[in-house]
């Protein structure tokens, strides 16, 4: 079987760019020197009290793998951002959509560079998180289970960074709306379940003042569910049920008004990383379908070169 | 080999193609010619595939464009009025990647893109990076991109524009050469001395329709008839203007010293019968040929009269 001519291509190209090598280098550079400087407070620790906490160890795969899932999000909408508007901009889309190649193949073979780009930032800081097995503590499962959730989070960012690449003309324009589509979906899910939450609070505090008592029930309701797509909360519930919390969404339940108890919030892990994924493939196949002339054509239904034929 | 027929496209209010009518035959060398904004580009992204029609149907080889597009991209080898080329990629490997657009790899590949590479004189470019090489090499290179797949139309927008002369030379013989070898070809452009020169057929298009089509000597002679004839004589003035007053193709007559222009309307056959005459009456005719026509000409009179037709339906 041949590889896809795009991603063929993509490797060869990005292979001669100091851009990548870069990327790869900085981000390597900013999870070592996080693993570095708390390994040295735990050593500095030891010196001063002559005592090893190893809950400070855990600390530190927390935070590798904090840093490692913030870079991730800092660095891939930057990668896909420019997949499909850096053809528009090079005006190769077009003679691309000319060749034997389906929109399809195209935008699978962009996929495909993207996330051979986020395996090799993964996998080059496998030596920074491998420092956790020094002392123990963290199982390779568990490191399984935030790779996973990271392969996902970087699956969904590319979806989203491909899909405003396909939308938008200019790369600057794509990296922009990608970068401000992330904040909205960590920060934005969040903050909207917080004020949901706030309205609730209130409605319940004026109701328990009538009736005396002081338990409150207030929850953000059914915005909690924004919450699935939310890949920090997924990143945050797998950190919290393996540092050894009896249900994952116990740290922020209270605080972002969700129910800890429920089908959903039994399994919240797994579904938040089942509705990422299918998102990510929503997306992608709504790039392919963007870039198609064929479907750009087929989505103005009341001028539907199809029906058009019909009528002639 | 293509027919396009009643094809409409409007982008919001404007009409790019208005009931577009069109026919290339196979093997002929078709210059697609009109003025900016009368839809050439809109007809060829329609042909290749980057735009759907509103209405009208386009057949390639006997295939419908809507039915079956893959196919279609198949027979095409399109070239634009733009470069198109990768920053970080050699000219070898942007050979190579197109060719496995295609399909082709490895040896087949290789071979394809070096014979090609040969034929637009770019063989000895092949480690040269695409973005190092000169707009005339540029624009070999995407017309051996174009013919990678061994395509059987090529259809240019605009492909020698802002070339210098000496490209253009050679680009027009490169396209000469596989027309020759069986190709059919579509070549859109404003340089209408140029299109004269290499097509064999030609369509006027004008506010998204066809305003003259068909072969190039037809057309060409539809000019020269327009043309007037050039008569000079060496004495009896006189008596050459009573014979060519008493013609019935001659319209009109102006005389400066021993050359007279003559507004004729009529065939070779009527021009040759007119020299008989003369030369009959012993008038000692030393110049007798029609002012040579250009598409120039023919193709300002179609756009002016159109423009006049259009002030005229929007007064």
């Amino acid at each position: 079987m041949k590889a896809n001519a795009v991603y063929r291509k993509e490797v060869k190209a990005s292979s001669r760019s100091i851009r990548f090598s870069m990327a790869l280098m900085g981000f390597n550079g900013i999870l070592a020197a996080a693993a570095l400087i708390n390994m040295y407070s735990l050593l500095y620790q030891v010196r001063t009290t002559a005592e090893i906490q190893y809950s400070g160890l855990l600390e530190m795969y927390r935070i590798v793998a904090a840093v490692e899932f913030a870079l991730l999000l800092c660095v891939m909408p930057a990668i896909a951002s420019g997949s499909i508007s850096g053809e528009r901009e090079h005006r190769t889309l077009d003679l691309l959509l000319t060749t034997q190649m389906s929109p399809r193949q195209i935008v699978w073979g962009k996929l495909m560079a993207s996330l051979g780009d986020m395996f090799l930032i993964l996998i080059s800081s496998f030596p920074v998180m491998a420092l956790v097995f020094v002392y123990g503590g963290v199982t390779v499962k568990d490191l399984f289970i935030v790779f996973l959730c990271l392969v996902t989070t970087a699956l969904m960012i590319t979806g989203i960074g491909l899909y405003c690449s396909a939308v938008f003309q200019r790369t600057v324009l794509s990296a922009a709306v990608s970068y401000a589509a992330v904040v909205l979906l960590v920060g934005g899910t969040v903050a909207a379940n917080r004020f949901v939450l706030g309205l609730s609070t209130m409605r319940w505090n004026s109701y328990m003042n009538q009736i005396g008592s002081v338990a409150s029930q207030a929850t953000s309701g059914g915005f909690q569910y924004l919450l699935l797509f939310n890949p920090a909360v997924t990143f945050y519930s797998i950190i919290r049920e393996q540092s050894g919390s009896r249900n994952a969404l116990d740290g922020i339940a209270g605080w972002i008004g969700l129910h800890s108890e429920g089908w959903i919030a039994d399994r919240w892990i797994l579904v938040s990383l089942c509705v990422q994924l299918v998102s990510a493939v929503l997306l992608i196949r709504g790039t392919a379908r963007w870039i198609d002339p064929a479907s750009r054509k087929r989505r103005m239904p009341a001028k539907s070169f199809w029906r058009n034929r019909k009528k002639n | 080999m293509l027919k396009i027929k009643d094809l409409t496209k409007t982008f919001g209010r404007y009409h790019a193609l208005s009931g577009l009518n069109m026919e290339v035959p196979e093997g002929s060398l078709y210059g697609f010619v009109g003025p900016n904004g009368a839809g050439k580009t809109t007809t060829i992204k329609i042909l290749c595939g980057l735009l759907m029609p509103d209405s009208g149907s386009v057949e390639i080889c006997g295939m419908d464009i809507a039915e079956r597009p893959r196919e279609i991209r198949g027979l095409i080898g399109y070239v634009p009025d733009y470069f198109g080329v990768y920053e970080n990629l050699k000219v070898s490997e942007y050979m190579e990647f197109f060719a496995s657009c295609y399909g082709l790899y490895g040896l087949k590949a290789r071979r394809r893109c070096t014979a090609l590479l040969e034929q637009t004189g770019l063989e000895e470019k092949t480690e040269f990076y695409v973005d190092g090489l000169s707009r005339g090499m540029k624009q070999r290179l995407c017309l051996a991109r174009a013919m990678i797949h061994d395509p059987q139309i090529l259809i240019m927008d605009e492909p020698t524009s802002g070339m210098d002369p000496r490209s253009r030379f050679d680009f027009k013989e490169i396209i000469r050469e596989l027309n020759e070898q069986g190709k059919t070809i579509l070549i859109s452009s404003h340089l209408l001395q140029e299109l004269s020169e290499i097509c064999t057929d030609l369509g006027i298009i004008e506010q998204g329709r066809m305003a003259l089509s068909g072969n190039m000597e037809e057309i060409l002679n539809r000019v020269d008839t327009s043309r007037p004839l050039s008569i000079t004589v060496n004495g009896r003035v006189e008596q050459a203007l009573a014979i060519l007053r008493s013609h019935p193709c001659v319209q009109t007559i102006s005389v400066k010293d021993k050359e007279m222009m003559v507004g004729f309307m009529g065939d070779k056959q009527d021009e040759a019968q007119l020299l008989q005459q003369l030369v009959d009456a012993e008038v000692p005719v030393c110049g007798y040929s029609r002012v040579r026509g250009d598409l120039e000409t023919l193709f300002m009179q179609i756009t002016e009269k159109d423009e006049k037709e259009v002030l005229i339906h929007e007064g």
